[in-house]
This record gives structure tokens, sequence and C-alpha cells, in this order.
């Protein structure tokens, strides 16, 4: 299998899902390091390409599956790009879903990861949420 | 006294027995109202005008005095479990200060409807300034509580004189006639000592009292009849009355209220107990003291703290941890510090098993990764300037707070 090509549009807004467990209800926004790897072993960011609806990407993550998102936020590929996280087109690869794409942490220090993280969260929090679930969206139990 | 339950205590001399020595009571006017009270010593001998902190000292020898007299109509009325009217007759009215305002000017506006209070109430308020006094004189010299005082008063005798400093003291008397002009002997009084010995009385006491104390959160509150509900933290709800005169405590309750039933802090408060089957607490009585023993906020950490700990293996995805016990141990220890920091502090949990804390300090992102392995990851990154500091080493409880609280990670 060939290795995952980097997604060269800058300007693709990647579907990333926010956890409950990464999310502060007093100010009703993501904890920024919901905006990482989901672990630093893997360093991989797990997102779903911009091609997808950002309420089908959340539709995607949470349905029949035991995982859980408080909605979709935006990574834009151009801005990862230049913390110096390469955005792969990895869907359909390994375990991988269709239109997956990983953001890579892997050649960054902890504190640049942790330096990349902050500024995607800020930039996603400028751009808000792109997709939030409707009230009627059952809570999670954990 | 006239007809309709309305009258002023006279202050007179002779009201040795309740209920019964009304009408042996002087009709001359007193010289110093409902009790000579004078206060001296350290901040009563500086300055004009009574220093406001001393205040709470007024009331709580009204709280004492009524709460004796209750006693003492309970005593007089063994056929009854409470009494009823004799907190609104109890309308002890601060009138007039003298001598430079260390000595207040009590006067006792007896109210009462004879329908609801059996019978005239005076003479046992009267009977509990004179047992108080004795019993403070009592304590001054002897070391001990008089039998003539009750043993169920005995939370309020304690909390009397609280506020005076190491070289303050307040002497209590009968109060004099008009005619009487020399100064009474005051044998009763109270002073720092007098505290402590009463505190080591108490403390001997304590178990045999009905005193008792329950924590929880106060649901309700109702200011007209001086009640509040505590939900108990063990799942019982309680109906607490406070004691008479405690305006302060009757604050510090609205203060902790439950305004959405939830919210709010746990709180202890202590009063005379009325237990049913089984030794219960169902009901606490005079309740005079309350303290808050985990703020709303502390609250709220440690229920996330709960919430994240119930996260499973996978919870963001194939291969993330749950939230390690180490990682959430350590950050319970933080809860109580947490809750009182300026800066407001989010907590999450990331796929390695910490626990995360984060928040904002001016143009900077800082972060505290509670590991699963006992170790901590402290960050701070300046978005403006784009420079970082971090900390990485086993945990130190202090430390996370001091950079929560400071900023500072080198110290």
């Amino acid at each position: 299998m060939s290795d995952p090509e980097a997604i060269r549009d800058k300007d693709e807004i990647l579907n990333r899902q926010v956890p409950w467990g990464l999310w502060d209800p007093k100010s009703d926004e993501p904890m920024w390091t919901a905006f990482g790897p989901q672990t630093r072993d893997a360093g991989m960011m797990s997102t779903l390409r911009g091609r997808v609806s950002p309420a089908e990407a959340y539709r995607r993550h949470t349905e029949g599956t035991e995982l859980h998102s408080r909605g979709t936020w935006g990574v834009r590929v151009g801005d990862a790009n230049d913390l110096g996280v390469a955005c792969l087109d990895d869907g359909g690869t390994d375990d991988n879903p269709v239109d997956h794409a990983s953001a890579d942490f892997r050649p960054l220090q902890r504190p640049g990861r942790r330096i990349a993280m902050a500024e995607l969260h800020i930039l996603a929090c400028q751009r808000g949420p792109l997709h939030v679930p409707s009230e009627d969206a059952p809570e999670p139990s954990a | 006294m006239s007809d309709d339950g309305q009258g002023v205590a006279s202050g007179g001399d002779g009201a040795d027995g309740a209920g019964e020595h009304l009408e042996e009571l002087p009709e001359e006017e007193s010289r110093d109202g409902f009790v000579y009270f004078r206060m001296t010593g350290g901040r009563f001998d500086e300055g004009k005008g009574l220093p406001a902190a001393a205040a709470g000292e007024l009331q709580r020898y009204a709280e004492l005095v009524y709460e004796v007299a209750r006693l003492q109509w309970l005593e007089a009325h063994p056929e009854r479990a409470a009494v009823r009217g004799l907190r609104d007759a109890f309308n002890l009215r601060l009138v007039d200060f003298k001598e430079g305002s260390t000595r207040p000017i009590f006067e006792l506006h007896v109210r009462y409807d004879p329908r609801v209070t059996e019978g005239d109430p005076e003479p046992f308020f009267l009977r509990a300034r004179d047992i108080v006094n004795e019993t403070i004189a009592t304590v001054a010299v002897d070391g001990v509580v008089p039998p003539i005082f009750p043993r169920k008063a005995l939370p309020q005798l304690k909390r009397i004189g609280k506020g005076l400093g190491a070289d303050e003291a307040i002497a209590l008397a009968r109060p004099r006639s008009a005619t009487e002009v020399r100064e009474p002997e005051t044998e009763a009084i109270l002073t720092p000592r007098v505290k402590d010995i009463l505190q080591l009385i108490d403390e001997t006491l304590a178990e045999n009292s009905a005193w008792s104390s329950a924590t929880g959160v106060v649901t309700e509150f109702d200011g007209a009849k001086g009640t509040f509900r505590l939900d108990l933290t063990e799942g019982r709800t309680i109906v607490c009355h406070l004691g008479a005169q405690e305006r302060e405590v009757a604050e510090a309750i609205k203060d902790v209220l439950a305004a959405d039933g939830v919210t709010a802090p746990d709180v202890t408060v202590g009063g005379t107990a009325e237990r049913g089957a089984g030794g219960k607490l169902v009901r606490l009585w005079d309740v005079n003291e309350v303290a808050v023993v985990r703020t709303a906020e502390e609250k709220a950490i440690m229920a996330r703290l709960s919430e994240l700990g119930e996260l499973q293996p996978g919870w963001w995805g194939p291969g993330t941890r749950a939230p390690g016990q180490a990682a959430i141990r350590n950050a319970r220890d933080l809860a109580p510090r947490l809750a009182l920091a300026v800066q407001r502090v989010a907590i999450g949990a990331d796929g390695d098993g910490s626990i995360v804390l984060e928040w904002k300090r001016d143009a900077a992102r800082c972060s505290a990764e509670i590991q699963a392995d006992g170790d901590m990851y402290l960050f701070a990154y300046d978005t403006t300037t784009r420079q970082y500091r971090e900390h990485e080493g086993p945990f130190d409880a202090e430390r996370v707070i001091r950079f929560v609280e400071t900023g500072l990670l080198d110290v």
C-alpha cells in the first residue's frame, strides 16, 4: 500500500470532531487539546476531508459508534502546514474510513505540538463551529 | 404590663422565679434599661463610638438571653414540646449608648398575644437575664457553669464574647433603679479567659448535649418563618429553624442558598437536634452556626472529575486510554485550590490517560497535564511573542497551583 499523500489544497477545511471530554461547558468552546493527536504515541489527529459536509462528518463519527462529539470544527490545511503539521489523505488506508485525513504532528516535539494545538484552536474558535448537533441529539452518558 | 400584651420591662429586681413574680416587679424606672452592659478595654477605650465589629456582641447577648428564656419556659411547661409566640414577644431593642458608646442601653418591649402565648412571657426574659449574669460571674470566679444554667443553651453561651480582644471585657449586672447613681458591682465580667473556660466546659459536655450539626445544601429559605431546608449529603432532607436574633446566620444561609435547587456550596449548620426513630436527625432548632465546607465551584470541579473518571478506553477513538487513577486522584487534590483561583480553569482528558487543565492568562495559553504515570507537564505559550515555557517532572500540587495563580513555572 502506498504512503498517503499530502493534501495540496491549502484552503481546504478539514472536519474535526470535538469529544465531550475536551469540551469546556463554561466557555462553551472546545479545549485546545482537542486540536491535537489523540495519543502522543501515534501523533496523528483524525479528521474527515473538506468534501464531506460538517453535518455528515458528525453523523459518520457518532452514528453506530460508541463515540460522542460536541460538534464539527474546522482545521484549514494551510494553517496546519504553517505550524509544521502536514495533512495526509489516508482515507480507506489501514483502518481508516473513506474520506479520512490525518494531521501529522509526529515531526514536532512536545512543545511544538502544544503550540500547534493552541494556534489551531484559536483559528477554529474564530471560525466557529461548522456543525453543532441539534438539541434533540442524545446526551452522552460519559 | 397592659392587657393587650404590650409593655416595657422595667428591668427591676426580684425576678428570681420565672412566671410568677410579675406583680413583684418594682414600678420604678430603670436607670440602665434591661441590663447593665458595659464594654471595656482595647478598642472600647479608644476614640469615639462603638467599633462596628463589636456590634455582634450585642446580638449574641440577646440570642443567649432568648435561648435561656425559651428553655426556662419549656421547663415551666413540661407538657409542651415547643414554645409559641415567645420569639415574637422578645423584642429587645437597642435604644441608646452611654459613656462614649461603650454602654449600650437595651429596652425590652414585650409583645405577645395572650391567645398564643400561655401567660406573660416577660418574667422568663428577666429571669434569663439574671441567669446569664450569674452564670458568667460563676464561670469567671469558680471556673464552672452553675446548675442554674440550662445545658442546652451552652452553644449560645459559648458564642458570646467571641469577638473580644485579649485586653477587652464585657461587664454585666442587674440594672440600677432610676435613683441609684453609683456603679453596680459587676462580678459578671466576660473576658477572654472566661471564654476559654467556657470552651473547655462545652467540649466536656458536648457528648451529652443535644447540640448537633449536619452537612448538606440549602435549597429553600423562608425568611418570614426563619426556616430553611437542608438537603443532606446522605440524601435526606431536614428542616432547620434559625435561632432568635441570628441575623448574621440568616444572611449567611441566604448567601449559600441554591437558587436552582442544586448549584450551591455544601455547608455545615449547627443547632439543637430533634431526633426521630433510631436517633435519626429529623430537625435542627435554633441554628446559630453555618460554615461552608465545600464551595459550589469546588463541587463542580469534583463532579467534572468524576465524570471524566467514567470515560472508557477508546472514548476518543481507537487506542485512546481512559484517565488513569493517579491522574484523577492528583487532580482531585487540586480541586479546593483550583476553586479559589482567579483564573478559570477548564478540565478535560486526553487520549493518553492524563487529566488536562487549560486556562488563559492574558495572551498566554497555559496547560497542565496531570499524567496517569504520576508525572506532570506544565506548559505556557505566549501567543503574541510565540515564546513558550515548559516544566516536566513528578506531580507537585503546590507547583501546579502556583503556576495557575501566578503564571510562574520556574520557582
